[in-house]
């Protein structure tokens, strides 16, 4: 399928719309709330957080209830879980991440295989943008806004408690409330996500377009808007490729985005690797060209010499 | 202005602060002195309520620290700050306009200019649009003194200003402290270095986990007194 007639789907079918619609949303709240996550230090945490719903979810289900409640709470507490065992113990925060989602985890491929509901693991784990309903795409719309106009609304608090904490704290600002708000935000962008990346690759979207832009400027608006960029780019791409050639969605969204990053990393103006590779090789060039100049003129000058000797 | 009683810290059984009870005057310039390990961090940190305290009572400007806490600006030792964060640095001083700003208000004009203001008096004008780890250490303590005049605060606490910086900064960073003073904020300092701290200082506090003395700079500055404080620092002193 070309991309025209991928447009012409588009117009023409509800279903490839609402999944248009679902992976722009996705790619921007990944996008901008993943600067924080990676600005904070926390793609280790963001992944914990994200696997960590998949039990809420298939509780949900057992319940029949919105699957929005029960990824929330299972994010919520993972979240606190990790908190709670590095404070009280000699732990370190990434074995105590380790052992909360795991954990979460694997009692949630226990519930989802019991809970008979139509829900595929597969599914939920890879995301398939084919199969958006509706409902989905009003619930992805919801919490965007929620996590959008949150960013916005305390963006100076998150701003301070990210770059300077000890001030933020001095100044009173609760910067543990916060730590765990943005955890809730998170999980709600993963609930969002579940159909576009689905909850195994969710941490790539939230990590990969911020990185880029990261490595971009040194504006924290321009790093948003960017990793906004980027990640709708990437889940376009992903709807594409799913649609054309019935490709794993999430797959192919974390291989886009991984691009774009590969391309920046080498290649960004004035700090790809590449670049700084080429402007190493140009100064060593210039030292040596500066080391043989005195030798050139010397013999230039004995030219000179040479010529004024000779009558 | 800071009114501080039986004060008393511990990290699990070690007692970092002892018993520290003292008050201190309008307008002055308070050092904050004592050998390496003597609570002076500690002594700071737990004015500003960031550490738990096993017992007593501080008080500014007579009233419990968490409701003055916008009255007051704390420069940290910087290790904590994210150097490679995306901010330059005139919009570093603008956090300082954020305490007074409180939730849900964005800074304007107002904010902006006294940032650029703080920014010219530490002599940092030309660097405004860097990003902050592209400055000397001595340039980031200045940018982060210029955030806490950005704070309109009536005491300043700042802990170890001058390590690792150049004659210039630290020369500058004294300078403001000083109209601080002459403006009639009290100005708060935990420094290491006794051979500045007559001069620098109109009072000091000797600490070595209890409060040894404290007074004006020069009772203060007296051979028995700092014998006390750093004798176990300086083991030869035992030996004369």
């Amino acid at each position: 399928m070309t991309v025209l007639e991928f447009i012409n789907d588009i117009i023409q079918y509800d279903f490839v719309r609402k999944g248009l619609f679902a992976s722009i949303m996705v790619g921007v709240i990944c996008g901008v709330l993943g600067c924080f996550i990676v600005l904070r230090g926390l793609a280790l945490m963001g992944d914990a957080v994200s696997h960590a719903i998949v039990p809420g979810v298939a509780i949900s289900f057992i319940l029949s209830i919105n699957i929005f409640y029960g990824a929330v709470a299972a994010g919520t507490l993972a979240a606190l879980g990790i908190g709670y065992v590095k404070q009280n113990s000699r732990i370190k925060l990434d074995s105590s991440i380790g052992i909360v989602f795991t954990a979460f985890l694997a009692l949630g491929v226990l519930l989802i295989r019991h809970a008979k509901s139509g829900l595929k693991l597969d599914n939920l784990m890879f995301g398939s943008l084919t199969s958006v309903q509706s409902s989905d795409m009003w619930l992805t719309l919801g919490i965007g806004t929620v996590v959008l106009l949150t960013l916005l609304l305390f963006y100076k608090e998150l701003v301070v408690s990210t770059f300077d904490p000890i001030m933020a704290a001095a100044y009173g600002l609760p910067t543990g409330l916060i730590h765990y708000a943005l955890m809730v935000l998170l999980t709600l962008v993963t609930v969002a996500s579940m159909q576009t990346v689905g909850v195994i690759l969710v941490v790539s979207l939230l990590i990969m377009p911020a990185s880029t832009a990261y490595l971009l400027t040194n504006r924290l608006s321009i790093m948003m808007l960017l990793s906004a960029t980027f990640g709708v780019i990437s889940t376009l791409v992903g709807l594409y490729y799913s649609f054309s050639y019935d490709l794993q969605s999430g797959a192919v969204i974390v291989l886009a985005a991984f691009t774009l990053f590969v391309l920046v990393f080498f290649l960004a103006p004035g700090r790809g690797v590449l670049w700084l590779a080429v402007g190493k090789l140009m100064r060593s060039s210039q030292t040596r060209a500066s080391q043989t100049r005195p030798s050139t003129q010397h013999a230039a000058a004995k030219l000179i010499n040479h010529g004024d000797q000779s009558p | 202005m800071i009114s501080i009683q039986d004060l008393t810290v511990s990290y699990g059984n070690y007692k970092a602060l002892d018993g520290i009870t003292l008050s201190t005057g309008k307008g002055r310039l308070v050092g904050v002195i004592g050998p390496n390990g003597s609570g002076k961090s500690t002594f700071i940190k737990s004015i500003m309520g960031l550490i738990p305290r096993d017992q007593g009572h501080i008080r500014i400007f007579d009233k419990p620290v968490r409701k003055v806490r916008k009255r007051i600006a704390y420069v940290p030792q910087h290790t904590g700050v994210d150097w490679d964060f995306p901010i330059n640095v005139v919009n570093t001083v603008l956090l300082g306009t954020y305490p007074r700003l409180g939730y849900f208000r964005w800074p304007g004009r107002k904010e902006k200019a006294l940032a650029a203001a703080c920014l010219e008096e530490v002599g940092l004008k030309p660097y405004a649009k860097r990003q902050i780890g592209a400055l000397s250490g001595g340039q980031q303590q200045r940018v982060f003194l210029a955030r806490a005049l950005a704070q309109q605060a009536d005491l300043f606490l700042l802990d170890e200003p001058f390590v690792g910086i150049d004659v210039g900064s630290e020369a500058t960073i004294i300078e403001v402290l000083k109209r601080l003073r002459d403006e009639g904020k009290t100005v708060l300092i935990v420094h290491h270095d006794l051979s500045r701290a007559a001069e620098y200082f109109d009072d000091l506090i000797l600490l070595n986990k209890k409060l040894l003395a404290y007074g004006t700079a020069e009772e203060v500055i007296e051979p028995d007194q700092l014998f006390q404080a750093y004798e176990s620092q300086l083991p030869f002193l035992n030996a004369s």
